[in-house]
């Protein structure tokens, strides 16, 4: 086959804007699958890249002229190449329409040949297909905190950039383990890194041009820290595993007065819960578990640090390491899937998009999904054919209300915004 | 850092509900979160004085308030100190620090920001009654007050 | 009829350890700082008084604080 060669427009662009017609300008590429496909970078990626690292040179033919091939390996020193590789030329033009345009050259010791080259699109181009549904310039500059970065909220994240969302501040300070790995959208290649920076990459690859800003911190420990960035973007998303984050980040979208989408999932992945919090129109967080809407749907324990948190002291280690029952990424995905629904009509609300229609839907601030009838769901009914009665694999819409007596939303600042 | 106007309305409504309930509890280096204390004396229906510490939570009130017993040292029946105790299930008490007696009355996955310091204090009352039960008796903590479920 | 003795108190902690039902009511009187029973029907019981039998039976809990 013909060696296929990925370069990002934006890239070139930038060199012909800036690049002296005799500059040669070396950049990072990474070879994959035998030296038959190659990504070539003016600059390191944002991003931690995969492949073999490959020395690629650009330079530009209309100041150069036609290259001369066969010269290439002696002019680039080719046998200074470690084990023979090869090295990538690329020649970046102008067509007379003033479109950008690349010529890719592998040379090696032995020759030079051609290789196809091809541009990763433009930034205004890459979610081109989305167009019609969502409107991707206005998602483009949306803001979305995500707090917890593990089963629940790295698939939220990468949905989101997926749909064109351009802005994101990853919070959590927990590293990736193997035992997350079945379960996470990041592979053992990223083992031990902050979950942040590996979903951070993750994200750079669905959206280069993202802006990804990370915070490797405990909310808790870091409160103003966590409500400035919540201050500054549109949209929050909760996915973390705990109670006393997640109150303290209930104050936080009420006092930012920024809407705030709530997820997890109970024991075992039987099922799970989302919360939208618009922030004094419908109930907070405290309206809703405080009044006991949680019980007897106890929270996964997915991890270690997890469940010392909240198992007693005197329970010893071997039990605490039993407590810890995971359910399949399957049944995190349907919980992951709603929060993104949530999420992009929250974030398209105002626009007219393809998607308007789902808001006249989702008017509930509360779903309820069943993965299997165990736990709470116990003694729902098998789902059969019948959809008159509750069942797995569907979500329920609760009505819930706010508390009047929550001790969080009816605070004098309540009263204040509301009037 | 310095409270939010949330946390001090808070900390007012905290200090107003104590003032009807437990009105020797005075707020104490108020103005750094996470150094903040409420401190006060229960006196046991035996007439038996203890000095309680609440420590106010940095995140008020979105977190478990460590409770202490200052004062007096608290012994079991055969005269060893609590303290030495550490994490006790039949006592109800926590990991203690700087040698004071910390009670364990609520658990992290229990806790709501709608649980007020006098009810935590009002626990504390009871465990002070249940403490001098054990005294007496020499039953544990826990024959008298049960245990929260996991 | 109310009942401050400690004895009796603690019996009735311990029977609402136990799971036990009782005919009793544990208020807490802010005055004297005392705990007393009174009858869970008594009339003198008004709506507002705070009883400590509810936060008992809550539990409590010896879990890893962070």
């Amino acid at each position: 086959m013909t060696p296929l060669v990925y370069v990002l427009e934006d890239q070139v662009q930038e060199l012909l804007a800036h690049t002296r017609a005799d500059e040669w300008i070396e950049g990072p590429a990474y070879a994959f699958d035998d030296w038959t496909v190659f990504h070539a970078y003016t600059e390191k990626p944002p991003f931690a890249p995969a492949g073999s690292l490959c020395r690629c040179l650009y330079t530009r033919a209309d100041a150069a002229g036609l290259v001369d091939e066969e010269h290439l390996p002696h002019s680039l020193d080719i046998t200074r190449e470690p084990d023979g590789q090869p090295v990538l030329v690329l020649v970046v033009s102008r067509t007379p329409d003033g479109l950008p345009a690349c010529q890719a050259l592998l040379v090696t010791a032995s020759g030079t040949t051609a290789a196809a080259a091809q541009f990763v699109p433009r930034r205004s181009e890459l979610y081109s297909r989305n167009a019609g549904l969502l409107e991707v310039s206005a998602l483009g500059h949306k803001r979305v905190v995500i707090v917890g970065l593990g089963s629940g909220g790295s698939p939220v994240a990468l949905e989101l950039a997926r749909a064109g969302v351009g802005h994101f501040t990853l919070i959590d300070f927990d590293r990736l383990e193997l035992g997350n790995i079945s379960r996470h959208v990041c592979g053992v290649n990223d083992l031990g890194r902050y979950k942040t920076l590996a979903v951070r990459d993750q994200v750079l690859q669905k959206n280069p041009y993202a802006d990804v800003t990370t915070m490797e911190l405990n909310v808790n420990q870091a409160l103003s820290q966590v409500e400035d960035a919540i201050g500054a973007s549109d949209l929050l998303i909760v996915a973390s595993d705990n109670d006393q984050s997640r109150f303290n980040l209930n104050q936080m979208s009420l006092n930012t007065n920024r809407v705030a989408l709530y997820g997890r999932a109970i024991t075992r992945a039987a099922g799970g819960e989302v919360l939208r919090v618009r922030p004094w129109q419908g109930p907070c967080y405290n309206c809703v578990f405080s009044a006991g809407v949680g019980q007897g749907r106890e929270e996964e324990m997915s991890q270690k640090r997890q469940a010392l948190s909240v198992l007693p002291a005197y329970v010893e280690e071997e039990k605490v390491n039993a407590m810890i029952q995971v359910g399949l990424s399957s049944d995190i995905m349907p919980i992951a899937n709603m929060m993104v629904k949530l999420a992009l009509v929250e974030l398209s609300r105002g626009m007219e998009t393809g998607i308007s229609s789902v808001d006249e839907d989702l008017v509930s601030d509360f779903y309820i999904w069943a993965n299997r009838r165990e736990e709470a769901y116990a003694n729902w009914p098998a789902m059969g054919y019948k959809w008159t009665h509750p069942s797995i694999l569907r979500w329920y819409g609760a009505r819930v209300g706010r508390d009047p007596n929550c001790m969080v939303c009816r605070t004098p600042l309540a009263a204040h915004l509301e009037t | 850092m310095a409270w939010t106007s949330q946390q001090s309305a808070r900390l007012r409504l905290e200090m107003e509900i104590l003032s009807r309930y437990f009105p020797s509890f005075v707020l104490k280096d108020s103005i750094i979160p996470g150094r903040a204390v409420v401190e006060g004396a229960m006196r046991s229906n035996a007439g038996h004085e203890y000095v309680v510490r609440l420590r106010v939570p940095a995140d008020l009130p979105n977190s478990v308030p460590i409770v202490e017993i200052v004062s007096p040292v608290l012994r079991d029946r055969f005269g060893h100190p609590l303290v030495d105790l550490g994490t006790s299930y039949p006592m109800h008490l926590l990991k203690p620090e700087n040698d004071v007696v910390r009670i364990c009355h609520y658990s992290a996955s229990h806790w709501s920001p709608n649980i007020t310091f006098s009810k935590v204090l009002l626990k504390v009352r009871a465990w002070i009654e249940a403490y001098e039960g054990h005294l007496d008796s020499g039953f544990s903590v826990d024959h008298y007050l049960p245990h929260m479920e996991a | 009829m109310e009942n401050k003795d400690p004895k009796s108190v603690q019996d009735h902690l311990a029977q609402l350890a136990q799971g036990k039902p009782t005919s009793k009511k544990l208020v807490f009187d802010p005055r004297t700082q005392e705990l007393v029973l009174v009858d869970a029907n008594a009339p003198g019981l008004s709506p507002d008084t705070v009883t400590a039998d509810d936060p008992t039976r809550d539990g409590f809990f010896c879990c890893r604080l962070p």
